[in-house]
């Protein structure tokens, strides 16, 4: 076992993964943080809170045909290498945590270990579309208010 | 090689400096983060990054304010002023840029640090992300 000295807690920075309370339109997304990883850091990322405040319909009215991709709940955060555009939860995302339901949900595992240079960016997106199976009107958009808190560790020196 | 002690452990600090992607408008800035550094406190800098998601003004090439300041730039500025910054990460184009993480930045002097994201063309609004963190040393 090796113990911490201040040299290599110098070396070990905490990065935000956060967003206050924000309402995402219905398909909307957002970029909540970014970083820039070079060799040879190292990120790993464990814990993010994410918290579904209110909903602008019922969500009991909500129907598996309103979600945009099936498995994301009703909305997602998800980290994607060297994003640039188009929706964050199609195919190629590293990680994504999803809730289906209003309140506040923790990921607290698996942990995600990061060394392959690239820009990093967590994704919070509402995986609302309209449906005319639903009893929501298509006319009504679902609207979420939604928080982001978390936080990645960046090891600069991965030795 | 010093070795951390708990009472050390407990008087470093990382400081969030978030802010998720907002639209900015041309020559405009928001300031993200305030810290006062006091009397024998120590305030480093090595994580800061400016993403640039995409220029939301199409068309026209960018009128810089200040051509060393690229498109977008984040940097740490002591006291009111907005001058110099003493450390920055510019974007000239739609991408992530960052400081220099392998080099530390110090700040010992008692004051007000603020952490500024600034527009710095005159025709162009834009689409960015800031993320960074300070490690303070009580």
């Amino acid at each position: 076992m090796s113990y911490l000295t201040e040299s290599k807690l110098a070396n070990v920075i905490d990065i935000p993964v956060g967003l206050p309370l924000t309402e995402l339109k219905m398909g909307d997304w957002v970029i909540v943080s970014s970083f820039k990883l070079i060799s040879p850091m190292k990120i790993t990322y464990q814990h993010v809170n994410l918290q579904l405040t209110s909903c602008s319909v019922d969500t009991g009215l909500i129907a598996a045909s309103n979600r945009v991709f099936g498995n994301l709940g009703l909305a997602y955060l998800a980290l994607r290498l060297n994003y640039s555009a188009g929706s964050p939860g199609a195919s190629g995302a590293l990680d994504s945590f999803s809730i289906s339901a209003l309140g506040s949900f923790n990921r607290s595992g698996p942990v995600v270990t990061l060394t392959t240079p690239g820009i990093y960016s967590w994704i919070v997106a509402n995986n609302m579309q309209p449906s005319s199976s639903s009893a929501v009107p298509t006319s009504s958009s679902i609207d979420f208010k939604l928080s982001v808190t978390g936080a990645a560790r960046l090891e600069l020196d991965s030795a | 090689m010093s070795l951390l002690t708990p009472n050390r452990f407990s008087r470093i600090v990382n400081i969030p400096i978030t802010l998720a992607q907002t639209e900015l408008r041309r020559s405009k800035s928001i300031r993200i983060g305030d810290w006062a550094v006091k009397l024998g406190q120590k305030l480093q800098v090595k994580c800061l990054t400016v993403h640039l998601v995409k220029v939301l003004t199409p068309g026209p090439l960018a009128d810089y304010n200040n051509t060393a300041l690229g498109m977008a730039s984040v940097g740490v500025y002591f006291g009111p002023m907005m001058c110099s910054p003493l450390v920055y990460a510019s974007a000239g184009n739609v991408g992530a840029f960052t400081v220099n993480p392998f080099t530390t930045y110090t700040f010992l002097s008692p004051g007000i640090y603020s952490v500024v994201l600034s527009n710095n063309t005159n025709n162009l609004d834009l689409s960015v992300v800031v993320t960074g963190s300070l490690k303070l040393y009580t």
